[in-house]
């Protein structure tokens, strides 16, 4: 009984540590009829398996020869400033590969992030995906 | 909570004390200097909930996606040390690169 309790414990303090943790980055991929890869992303994305799990992915469209890219942040609550590295690192290996990323859905602290960085002189920021997805440069 | 803060009547006034930091990236193409400027406001800005915010005075990684290194935490030492560690991870590729400090 007392291990039982010792046990219970332990879980309890593990669920308050989750309860008050941000919530994990979800990503969905999807292409839009222009042929253009959308990520989109939903929770915060923090410095650690956030910011690595973006550039895995980046990293993974580029070697699928998907150059052409949009970041939709539309359920996006929150970047931290290795966030906004992990972004402009993205933005450079697109471009070192021929092609382009532009953010799509940005608002609240995300957008001001951004715009604290001056990140959004380079990336283009749309209201969302579908409207990035115009006049995007062709894919090849 | 230290008395300055109290002076502040609205949040919208964003009252701050400045604290101001200087370090030297080294790189192949001459040492840089960085000057990096951490905000301490009195109460988290409207629309943000941390209250110290540090940011450099000069960009990086200029020739691909240039951008300001900038950290925001809830101490001094988290808002600083995401600044800096963005200064060491990109290069400065300005045209300001000096020799001393």
């Amino acid at each position: 009984m007392k291990k039982l309790r010792r046990h219970r414990k332990v879980v309890s303090v593990h669920f308050t540590e989750r309860k008050f943790k941000l919530v994990i980055l979800h990503v969905t991929k999807s292409t839009t009829k222009q042929g253009v890869t959308v990520l989109q992303m939903k929770g915060s994305i923090q410095s650690g398996p956030d910011c690595r799990r973006l550039e895995q992915e980046t990293d993974a469209l580029i070697q699928g020869k998907e150059h052409f890219v949009i970041f939709d942040f539309c359920e996006v609550t929150h970047i931290d400033s290795s966030a906004i590295g992990s972004i402009a690192r993205c933005f450079s290996r697109l471009k070192t590969s021929g092609g382009s990323l532009r953010l799509a859905g940005c608002k609240g602290m995300v957008e001001a992030s951004l715009k604290l960085t001056q990140l959004h002189r380079v990336l283009e920021l749309y209201p969302n995906a579908s409207a990035a997805a115009e006049n995007f440069p062709q894919p090849h | 909570m230290t008395d300055w803060m109290y002076l502040q009547e609205n949040p919208a006034e964003q009252l701050a004390l400045l604290h101001f930091f200087s370090v030297v990236k080294r790189q192949p193409t001459g040492d840089v200097v960085f000057r990096v400027t951490v905000k301490e406001f009195a109460a988290p800005p409207p629309s943000q909930r941390l209250r110290f915010f540090a940011e450099a005075d000069k960009a990086v990684n200029q020739k691909t996606a240039s951008f300001i290194p900038c950290g925001w935490g809830n101490s001094l030492f988290n808002a600083l040390g995401d600044c800096i560690r963005l200064i060491r991870q990109f290069p400065y590729e300005g045209e300001e690169a000096s020799s001393s400090p």
